[in-house]
């Protein structure tokens, strides 16, 4: 094992005092296999450790281990000592004491973690009141003092609210205001930010940044995502198969990773999938007409009456979008949640119906399609969805699932004419003929949207449409399937439109982008011109939230 | 929580006990001990024997060939108003959830209507203006199962519906009616298999209460319910002869119950 000594002789004067927290060789198993093996961490006061590694590393169980939350059947091995103290010989009484009161913890679900029914202030004087002696005015003022902290107001109006009255990033800041409120030595963030979109997770972060500044705290961030190692940590450990690979200072290992798991994951997280340099050429993109172009797109939602006499206003999701995608071009979308991109991808494969405006696909109008003609122009437009595992009916095989665009073809295939091209479709996109027979959950995320990938080929496409398509991927198999994207966009005419709320997948795929805010296209443009010089406040905020390695 | 181990000990249990009466119900149509209507005045009141395993009633007859015979009546009624409601009720609610329109309006407001109604009690009514009987009786309980499963059936459809896979199915040129059968309505069977049961065990238990008071299965056919009800009045002479027809609603319901909950798939651990 290569597991590093921490760099002691670098910061001598941190070094005298005792570690906040010190793990020595923790293992863990679960019904005889191995989760954690030989994990040992250091963590001081005031300091940031980044645990990083793909799902399944062990990292979240580490996380479980120090607080003593694991599953009951988990058996554990090894020591962790909270101010020299061992947390592994406590029984569960104080073990209740403890957690809240001297280590915090935040989820990464941040609306499972909170009461719907209680209104978020007397959550957190809940906290207070169950783990310190503090009376209910005391613990009102402490409640305060922690929601101003997290940057949620402390007057009487923001505590009375209730956590449906706030935003994602609004409920993480109440978790958080929740963790921190007696102001524990340590505090746990397990993906505190992988559910919240860019700009939100960048204040919540900063938020987290800033609690350990002013209150001299120890946070360990869990996260997978590299970047928000490199714009937050001091000290990082790197985690794969419950072993701790490499642990050093967070400048270092990212400067020269030394491990070869550490360096795959980086490398994975730069992002740059290889590709033909001349897709980025404006003047290719510009001579052939559009593929698929979508002109004043206005889509509505009714709201739900409040009166029998007057309809609200329609919810308006997309409000006079054009958007246009020229043969061989990888269109990104950017957007964050709400901001419409999701309505308009329906209205674009004409799933739903536009209020008003067109969308044109090779030429015809793809919006006033019906019967034979529509079946004929869906066959060139198909589409891959966010979540590997809602993808596919569970009932279906592989070979079934892939086939199902087939029923857009006018005459029917022969059996072995179906079985070729399934075969052929697989093979494609990096899986074997013989994976037809088998079940969509035999197969892991990755390989999931591998699947869902082929089944978009089989009819030929000329546009794919990408939603959110690597979103729910570890970075690792994220990069694998980017660069699949790249090699079916260089190797044939195939057109695609890239959906994301993620900037920096975008910016490594895309020839041009679209940022969508609240229902419109506040700027489009090619993307490396969009990410060096944005021309809407709103795009510069979003880069300027995107935590980046480079 | 329930352990595997328990949940597999309940569902065999209920499935073996279910099997049981049905089995019962099919050997009652060829043979019994002896003729559930065979009247025998000297014979009468007789308590449980080596002859008469669960004795004779007030006319002689035998007890355990008439609990025999109505499970003939119990098992088919049972069966015919939940086949009635998963006939009905199953394409209402997938049109319903297909049609996010004025059809599902319509559909699920006639569902409310017939929910608004206690529903023996219209079993009741319907059986007094139709005549009792058999047939009736499985149309008085069938009808209210219709909205049961449309309901369920709409509820269930309406999450497959929003999984993605429907979305695929939909950009693959296929439509409403198409995706309902292929995808929707396989992914439900589960949920309809333990549903049906549950209406199957409100369907003895209707039957039986029906019967009690006269205007289910009609004599001669026996029943269980109006087994009960004779020998209401003679509770202090043979209680065995409420004992025995009271039992066997109770174990079939609850060998039912037990199958059901059995067979409700997750939530484990």
């Amino acid at each position: 094992m290569n597991v590093q000594t921490p760099p002691v002789a670098q910061t001598p004067p941190v070094a005298q005092t005792p570690p906040l927290l010190q793990i020595d060789g923790l293992e863990v198993s679960i019904g005889g296999a191995r989760i954690l093996d030989g994990v040992s961490l250091e963590l001081r006061a005031g300091e940031i450790l980044g645990l990083v590694g793909a799902s399944g590393s062990g990292k979240s169980m580490t996380a479980l281990a120090i607080t003593q939350l694991l599953p009951r059947n988990a058996r554990l091995g090894g020591s962790i000592r909270l101010r020299g103290a061992a947390l592994t010989a406590k029984n569960e009484a104080e073990l209740c004491r403890i957690r809240g009161r001297d280590i915090g913890i935040v989820f990464q679900e941040p609306m499972t973690a909170l009461n719907p029914l209680m209104r978020i202030g007397a959550q957190v004087t809940e906290t207070v009141r169950l783990h310190s002696g503090a009376s209910e005015g005391e613990a009102v003022r402490m409640a305060r003092t922690a929601f101003a902290r997290v940057g949620l107001g402390e007057d009487s109006e923001s505590l009375r609210r209730y956590p449906h009255e706030l935003s994602g990033g609004g409920r993480q800041r109440v978790a958080i205001a929740m963790a921190v409120v007696l102001e524990p030595a340590l505090l746990i963030a397990d993906e505190p930010t992988t559910a919240l979109d860019v700009t939100t997770q960048a204040q919540v972060l900063a938020v987290l940044v800033d609690l350990v500044r002013t209150t001299g705290m120890g946070l360990i961030l869990v996260t997978h995502d590299m970047a928000v190692i490199g714009a937050t940590t001091t000290q990082v450990a790197v985690m794969n198969h419950g072993k701790i690979v490499e642990r050093g200072a967070t400048a270092r290992i990212l400067r020269e990773p030394r491990d070869p798991y550490a360096k795959e994951l980086l490398a994975a997280a730069y992002l740059a999938p290889k590709r033909r340099s001349s897709t980025r050429d404006p003047s290719r993109a510009i001579s052939a007409p559009a593929i698929l172009e979508a002109r004043e797109i206005v889509r509505e939602y009714p709201r739900r009456r409040r009166s029998l006499w007057s309809a609200p206003p329609p919810l308006r999701a997309v409000d006079g979008v054009s958007l246009k995608i020229n043969p061989g071009e990888t269109v990104g979308l950017i957007g964050e949640t709400g901001s419409g991109k999701s309505s308009l991808l329906r209205v674009m494969l004409a799933l739903d119906r536009p209020r008003s405006g067109e969308v044109h696909l090779l030429g015809e109008v793809f919006t006033a399609a019906r019967g034979a003609a529509l079946r004929r122009l869906r066959r060139s437009i198909q589409v891959v969805f966010q979540d590997p595992y809602a993808s596919f009916d569970p009932q279906w095989s592989v070979e079934r699932v892939v086939a199902e665009p087939f029923h857009l073809l006018d005459a029917g295939l022969s059996d072995s004419e179906r079985r070729d091209k399934v075969a052929l479709a697989l093979e494609r996109v990096g899986l074997s003929a013989a994976d037809a027979g088998r079940y969509p959950h035999e197969f892991s995320g990755g390989q999931r949207q591998r699947i869902a990938i082929a089944r978009a080929l089989i009819t030929e496409p000329a546009v794919i449409a990408f939603d959110e398509a690597v979103s729910a991927l570890d970075v690792l198999v994220r990069a694998q399937i980017l660069r699949l994207l790249a090699e079916l966009n260089d190797s044939s005419s195939l057109s695609i439109l890239f959906v994301s709320h993620d900037l920096s997948v975008v910016r490594s795929i895309a020839d041009r982008v679209y940022v969508m805010h609240r229902g419109r296209i506040v700027e489009e443009g090619y993307t490396e011109a969009v990410f060096a010089s944005p021309r809407e406040a709103y795009t510069s905020a979003l880069i300027a939230a995107t935590p980046a390695l480079a | 929580m329930k352990t595997a181990a328990a949940r597999r000990i309940g569902l065999s249990a209920g499935a073996g006990i279910t099997l049981a009466f049905i089995m019962m119900a099919l050997v009652a149509l060829v043979w019994t001990p002896y003729d559930p209507a065979g009247i025998d005045i000297p014979g009468k009141l007789m308590p449980p024997g080596a002859r008469h395993w669960f004795g004779t009633d007030q006319l002689g007859r035998d007890v355990l060939s008439m609990i025999m015979a109505s499970a003939r009546g119990s098992v088919g009624v049972a069966f015919f108003s939940t086949g009635l409601g998963l006939v009905f009720g199953v394409p209402l609610g997938l049109i319903a959830a297909a049609r996010s329109d004025w059809v599902d309006e319509f559909i699920m407001r006639g569902n409310d209507l017939l929910f608004a109604f206690p529903s023996l009690l219209l079993a009741i009514l319907l059986t007094a203006v139709f005549g009792p009987g058999a047939v009736n009786a499985c149309i008085a309980i069938g009808v209210f199962n219709i909205p049961v499963f449309a309901r369920v059936t709409r509820g269930a459809a309406l999450g497959i519906w929003t999984q993605d896979f429907s979305m695929a199915a939909r950009v693959a040129g296929k439509g409403p009616l198409r995706i309902s059968v292929e995808h929707v309505l396989p992914n439900l069977l589960t949920l309809l298999t333990v549903q049906a049961t549950i209406q199957f065990s409100l369907g003895v238990v209707a039957e039986a209460g029906l019967s009690y008071l006269g205007i289910g299965v009609q004599p001669p056919t026996p029943s269980w319910g109006r087994m009960l009800s004779d020998a209401q009045t003679l509770t202090a002479l043979a209680p065995s002869l409420a004992l025995f027809p009271g039992l066997a609603v109770a174990l079939f319901v609850l060998g039912l119950t037990l199958l059901s909950s059995g067979l409700r798939p997750g939530r484990e651990g």
